[in-house]
């Protein structure tokens, strides 16, 4: 994108500190992403040779509520989708941010910051959910 | 930390121009929601670990909740920090109050980071233990 340099002199810089101090955060955002994939990885692995054990467990423990297995393993799968989408957008944040800053790449950081903007969405969304999930345990606990 | 240093000819060819603004503008939002909500889910949980009168391992929960209640305060003050700091450097083209809400950014996933690194090291040092206590039976 072309710049004026008017326009530069009232645009915020990616300067010396902000560059070093985003290009660590990148680093660490990486590191976390490339475990969050490992999870990813075992949690598939789990489902994968447990589901059998799942539907087992529930048949044997709650006879009648066969069904519920299904229910619970399209859950599991459901929460590993988003899981494995929101630890994209965090890998995706990590390497366009670190490219763009690395070869000085307008197009590249702003792309990072896109993915920055909708990771923090997605995990904005799932804070909420959990907001709920706390509040719910809280009312349980009251009333018990 | 390894100093970096532009290659180009011109010192910063990357600005927060209008579509990055924009972008950071609407992460530091959600940083800041995600953290207040954080905070008042942090409140409720503390609140059910004192009432909660059916725990069996009332000392061991309690323990175990507030340790998972400082780590998460801990980490969303520094998302809080970005979040206020970036939206207020947006605001007013503060550099210096830009630099403070990255730096917020960067603390907050090298604090999520070393405690990954931490809980990772324990499991590993718990499946050792077991496999040494087995290993002695």
């Amino acid at each position: 994108m072309d710049q004026t340099p008017q326009e530069n002199l009232f645009e915020l810089q990616l300067d010396h500190d902000s560059s070093n101090q985003l290009r660590e955060a990148t680093k660490w955002s990486r590191f976390l992403a490339i475990l969050y994939f490992v999870f990813i990885g075992f949690g598939v692995l789990c489902l994968a040779f447990g589901t059998q054990a799942i539907v087992k467990m529930i048949s044997t423990s709650m006879p009648g509520f066969d069904s519920l297995a299904g229910v619970l393993v399209a859950i599991i799968i459901i929460a590993l989708i988003f899981f494995t989408w929101t630890t994209i957008l965090l890998y995706r944040f990590s390497n366009l941010t670190r490219e763009g800053i690395l070869r000085q790449d307008q197009e590249l950081f702003n792309d990072g910051m896109k993915a920055l903007k909708n990771y923090l969405t997605v995990y904005g969304i799932f804070t909420i959910i959990g907001l709920l999930g706390n509040v719910s345990t809280l009312i349980k606990s009251l009333i018990s | 930390m390894d100093n970096f240093q532009p290659s180009s000819g011109n010192l910063f060819n990357v600005v927060v121009d209008i579509r990055s603004r924009q972008y950071l503008h609407n992460a530091a939002s959600w940083a800041r929601i995600i953290a207040i909500l954080s905070f008042i889910s942090s409140g409720f949980a503390l609140i059910t670990v004192f009432t909660d009168r059916n725990d069996e391992y009332k000392i061991v929960t309690l323990i175990m909740s507030l340790i998972v209640i400082a780590i998460s305060v801990t980490v969303n003050i520094f998302l809080l920090r970005f979040g206020t700091n970036t939206l207020s450097s947006l605001q007013n083209m503060n550099q210096e109050k830009f630099n403070t809400g990255i730096n917020g950014l960067h603390s907050y996933f090298k604090v999520i980071g070393i405690i990954m690194i931490i809980c990772l090291s324990a499991v590993v040092l718990m499946i050792l233990f077991a496999i040494i206590g087995l290993g002695l039976r």
